[in-house]
């Protein structure tokens, strides 16, 4: 029964993938390879992460750079690109400035006139009052700013709307501007200035690359930074997508409005000095019409008008489309309206297509997630009553006593301390502990979250446990919690990131002290986990917690459901339950075998949940559901199933056969002892775990609403449950 | 690569609204209850396929024999054994009862239990799947013929295969008979109408139609798409029809449908017990496939999980369309209900998947 598998010399091992049946042709071979690779979830995976949420937009940058390049000549060549990015990086300011007001839910029209003004500011303070450049461009900031605060103060404190206040500010600035024009322009006109940094600003090249563009990289970066990572990033996105939640998350709203107008007017300013110092043009028409070409921009970069949404990046990009749009009509000397009209219709589709993409994105994520592939398994073996097999079913759950009927939901694990108490998970979060000569007192023993899976006593009697959804705790006698650990090592292969734990399952622990556990899946939440089953890919580890150093480190990656965990009785070795392979694997911790990866135990007529000691020197095994053989015939056929989870809802998908399972006894050599049945499944429906304590059974189950005990027979009165033996076992020897 | 990429993009934009198949929902005079798992027992005995009650006796088609059983309650006696499963019963004028045996025919049967076989070939076919009667004034009888390739138990075979291969059969006890319709998608039930018309049920194409009984003109639709497999038909008293819905549709059996590979595979090496399928009972095995709606939590099957066998007894209008039902849900037993007969005031259901006969108000 056992077959040996070398481990390859990889940090984290792999085990065997999948069932293989002596007889494998060629043709299945090449079948199982084709459906190995699962094109589908790298593109639903890449899909899913953030930064491919401006892909359109990106789609069309590159397109307009390659049209370009193809079609004007003179595009593509250095100088000219130089000298747009010069021009970009103007643009692009205003832009991140415009952004980042929409991304706080406003909206900023006031660009073009304080781009304009800051502009004719800076001239004149360069030009005609003597003042060092150095401290005109300050001012002119400063003065950028101001503007930017006269808005954001009248939006935020005096609750104006953001499209009538800009509007406003809009006509005031460029009144201020045209006042300035008429005074003062035919004085800056004979100026000439001088001055190495106002050159520096103007001509100034860091490397060939324009000064210019160069800060515009780091106000972007910066920028990224601050929007993405910061508090303040954060609070500005979240007033954007809800102000009223924002404000009863404790978000100082009129704050953050009033900063966010007030970088948008520095930024402007930061560019108006750049186009100062480029064209030294005083002119009050500066800036005139921007807002519309800045507001375009933005939206195509696809940074949406109500606000919560965006990035730098976005606003990045719909600058540079639009920009680059500009230059390449200028080079291919285009001034036909139909051109242009031609344009207009690709931005359309652009801003259509990436309003389709934002909105579906989640939904087609939902759908292409789950990606079956095949698995194959062997003959089932027929346990019928009367089938004679070692599966055959019997009655011998059916008079099993219940336990706290009705006051504990899902205890998946359940384990005995010393004195005889009985502790369980519920799906509510919670370790219950049971007491009493029929366990009638119920008390809640620790409140951890997520849900409480595997359970486990460690040598100084904590309770270490499992938690789906948070990670490895453990709970001291007096029920304090504490977080083990909650990460691993990332598997750098994977787009996903997998370093949390997101189903921490089964655990036992070592002679040495160290904790093995299992992670169910590393691609499916708790309430999802069957859909890991439906896919059938290698997603869960086993992992390895080290109390001694508090690291976890991953020791066998791409393991099929691995649930059960289980230290053999010499504590050399661990059984491992692989739910969906129908499997036990056994990996060697000790000895001369150390390292290696076995088949234990295959081809069981249903899915293995966890793996216990007995007390005679053998295993328990639950089965939490059968193998029923339409399911088997569709984990044959993923065409088959990724149809069905495309075309009908999940209540109707065929699952894995849940409502019946068993408990079933293996000895040391891998053959079945004996087996324990609730065929009408009404008590103990779904079967996840049992633990023998005193010459009982325990049995729990994720989904039921009781602890089932039953008494066994010809059982000697030894605790196996509590504790660790093979702790002590191997502490003996 | 290029391709799945494709695919995907063209998800992200537009996602697919895939026609698919559209199950009307269990509303208006379907709204579920559970008058029928709560109707008065009775009889309870293995398999009743269809219920008779003459003067103060009950007859009973069960497995492949007739049984009587006393109106009043009491224990069968079995009248007449048969050479294959019995089905539909009717009583003729002249007092003989008419019995439909799969595999092979219709068969008259005295109330003594003497038994003839009356019809076992028409058209040039045998008549294998008799499913139901309708008895004119004239004497003669319309009897549906469910297919022609299947019977019996096979009836699964029939729906997996998706066959039109029934037929309205209209023949005078002793004669010979004429097809009125054929082509029809497993005719599971016949009544006839205040016009003198024939409806019947089509189970494949889950509808009911009605016939002309001269052999001319198609069935015209009487009700379409009903969210269940219509079985046989009553005429209820006060107008209108009885309808035994053996079984109910599910999104899970419609799609399995459309993939022919599975549906060959699974035909070819699973039983038809395990099969993805409508049943007339939950074996409750875990050999059975089930469905994510099926899960026990906390001990329970919550009624509304897609149901693999389910209890329905439906009162259709004159036009066909359902004023009321009783029903047997998700985690009841009364399921695969296939007749519903009402005898004056009486309405007798025999409930074959929950083995027993039952009595419901006709309200």
């Amino acid at each position: 029964m056992t077959e040996s598998v070398t481990p390859r010399r990889v940090t984290s091992r792999r085990p065997p993938e999948r069932n293989v049946p002596a007889d494998e042709t060629l043709g299945m071979k090449l079948r199982h390879l084709r459906r190995r690779i699962a094109l589908q979830q790298v593109f639903a995976e890449l899909f899913a992460k953030r930064w491919m949420e401006p892909a359109i937009p990106l789609a069309l940058l590159v397109g307009v750079v390659v049209f370009f390049s193809i079609a004007a000549p003179g595009f593509a060549t250095e100088q000219n690109l130089l000298s747009s990015s010069a021009e970009l990086a103007e643009l692009a300011l205003v832009c991140l400035g415009m952004a980042v007001v929409l991304i706080s839910g406003g909206i900023d029209l006031s660009v073009g006139s304080m781009f304009g003004l800051c502009n004719m500011v800076v001239l004149l303070l360069v030009t005609l009052s003597g003042l060092p450049v150095i401290a005109a461009i300050g001012l002119g900031l400063l003065i950028g700013a101001l503007l930017g605060a006269i808005n954001g103060s009248i939006v935020a404190y005096l609750k104006a709307r953001p499209f009538l206040t800009t509007l406003v500010t809009l006509i005031i600035f460029r009144g201020v501007l045209n006042l300035l024009d008429l005074n003062f322009s035919a004085q800056t006109a004979t100026a000439f200035v001088l001055d190495p940094i106002w050159e520096w600003f103007s001509t100034g090249k860091v490397a060939g690359i324009p000064f210019s563009f160069i800060t515009l990289v780091v106000v972007l970066l910066i920028g990224h930074i601050v929007l993405s990572r910061s508090r303040l990033g954060w609070h500005i996105t979240a007033v954007g997508a809800s102000r009223r939640a924002a404000r009863h998350a404790g978000i100082r709203v009129e704050r953050v409005l009033l900063l966010s107008y007030v970088f948008s007017g520095l930024l402007c300013a930061l560019a108006g000095i750049f186009y100062a110092a480029r064209l030294s043009s005083a002119s009050a028409r500066v800036g005139e019409g921007m807002e519309l070409t800045v507001l375009t921009a933005v939206i195509l970069g696809g940074i949406s008008l109500s606000g919560g949404k965006g990035t730098v990046w976005r606003a990045f990009i719909g600058a540079a489309t639009i920009s680059l749009l500009g230059k390449g009509l200028l080079l291919m000397n285009v001034g036909g309206e139909v051109f242009q009209t031609v344009l207009a219709g690709v931005l359309i589709l652009a801003v259509g297509l990436d309003l389709k993409w934002g909105k579906n994105r989640g939904k087609a994520i939902q759908k292409t997630y789950v990606n079956p592939t095949i698995v194959q398994y062997g003959d089932l073996p027929d346990c019928r009553p009367g089938s004679g097999s070692a599966f055959e079913m019997n009655d011998r759950l059916v008079g099993a006593e219940s336990i706290g009927v009705g006051k504990v939901e899902g205890p998946e694990d359940v384990i005995l301390d010393k004195q005889g108490r009985l502790y369980c998970g519920t799906r509510q979060g919670w370790i219950m502990r049971f007491s009493g000569e029929n366990f009638e007192n119920a008390e809640i023993f620790a409140r951890i979250g997520g849900h409480p899976l595997g359970l486990a006593f460690d040598a100084d009697d904590n309770l270490v446990v499992c938690v789906a959804g948070m990670g490895l705790y453990a709970v001291t006698p007096d029920g304090e919690v504490r977080k083990l650990t909650d990460e691993s090592n990332r598997t750098w292969t994977r787009l996903r990131d997998d370093s949390r734990l997101r189903l921490a399952d089964d655990l036992d622990i070592a002679p040495d002290g160290k904790i093995y556990f299992s992670e169910g899946t590393t691609r499916f939440e708790m309430a999802d986990w069957i859909l890991d089953g439906v896919e059938g890919r290698p997603n869960g580890r086993l992992l390895c917690y080290d109390p001694e150093t508090g690291k976890t480190r991953t020791v066998i990656r791409d393991l099929v459901f691995p649930n059960g965990v289980c230290c053999s009785h010499d504590g050399k070795s661990f059984l491992i339950a692989q739910t969906w392979l129908c499997r036990i694997l056994r990996y060697w911790i000790d000895g001369p075998n150390k390292g290696r990866i076995e088949v234990f135990m295959e081809n069981f007529p249903g899915y293995l949940d966890n793996i216990n000691r007995a007390s005679d020197g053998t295993y328990w095994v639950a089965l939490n559901g059968m193998r029923s053989p339409a399911y088997d015939l569709a984990m044959r056929m993923p065409v088959f199933r990724r149809r069905m989870m495309k075309r009908i809802p999940r209540d109707e998908w065929l699952y894995p056969s849940m409502n019946h399972g068993c408990v079933v006894k293996v000895s040391e050599s891998g053959e079945v002892l004996e087996t324990l049945w609730d065929p009408g499944g009404t008590a103990h429906a779904t079967i996840t775990s049992m633990r023998e304590h005193d010459g009982y059974l325990y049995i729990g189950g994720l989904e039921n609403n009781r602890v089932g005990r039953i008494k066994l027979d010809n059982s000697p009165a030894e605790s196996v449950g509590a504790g660790a033996p093979s702790v002590a076992g191997t502490a003996a020897s | 690569m290029a391709f799945e990429a494709l695919q995907l993009v063209k998800e992200f934009l537009f996602p697919g609204r895939h026609s698919g198949t559209a199950i009307p929902p269990l509303d208006g005079g379907l709204t579920p209850n559970d008058a029928l798992e709560n109707a008065d027992d009775v009889v309870e005995l293995p398999e009743p396929d269809d219920v008779l009650l003459v003067g103060d006796s009950l007859y009973i088609s069960s497995r492949n024999a007739v049984l009587r059983v006393p109106a009043a309650g009491g224990s069968p006696v079995t009248v007449a054994e048969f050479d294959g499963e019995t089905g539909a019963l009717t009583r003729l004028p002249d007092g003989q009862i008419l019995v439909a045996v799969a595999g092979v025919g219709v068969a008259s049967m005295t109330e003594e239990g003497r038994t003839r076989v009356v019809l076992s070939e028409a058209g040039g076919l045998p008549v294998h799947c008799p499913t139901d009667f309708a008895v004119l004034d004239d004497g003669s009888v319309l009897v549906t013929d469910g297919s022609s390739k299947h019977f019996g138990q096979k009836w699964v075979y029939d729906l997996m295969e998706r066959n039109s291969l029934g037929r309205l059969l209209r023949f005078e006890p002793g004669g010979t008979a004429t097809v009125l319709a054929d082509g029809l998608a497993y005719a599971s039930g016949v009544a006839l109408t205040e016009d003198g018309s024939a409806a019947v049920s089509q189970a494949w194409s889950h509808r009911i139609s009605t016939i002309s009984l001269t052999g001319q003109g198609e069935p015209t639709p009487l009700k379409s798409n009903l969210p269940g497999y219509p079985g046989r038909l009553e005429p209820a008293a006060g107008g209108g029809f009885w309808l035994a819905m053996f079984a109910l549709r599910t999104q899970l059996v419609e799609f399995t449908l459309t993939q022919r590979d599975y549906v060959r595979e699974m035909m070819r090496t699973i039983e038809p017990d395990y099969w993805i399928r409508p049943a007339l009972r939950s074996l409750n095995s875990g050999l059975e496939p089930l469905q994510g709606g099926q899960i026990r939590k906390l001990g329970v099957i919550k009624p509304w999980a897609p149901p693999r066998s389910y209890g329905l007894v439906v009162r259709l209008d004159a036009d066909g369309h359902p004023s009321s039902s009783l029903h047997s849900r998700g985690g009841g037993t009364r399921h695969g209900v296939t007749s519903v007969r009402q005898f004056g005031d009486r309405v007798l259901v025999a409930v074959r998947g929950g083995d027993c006969v039952v009595e419901v108000n006709d309200r």
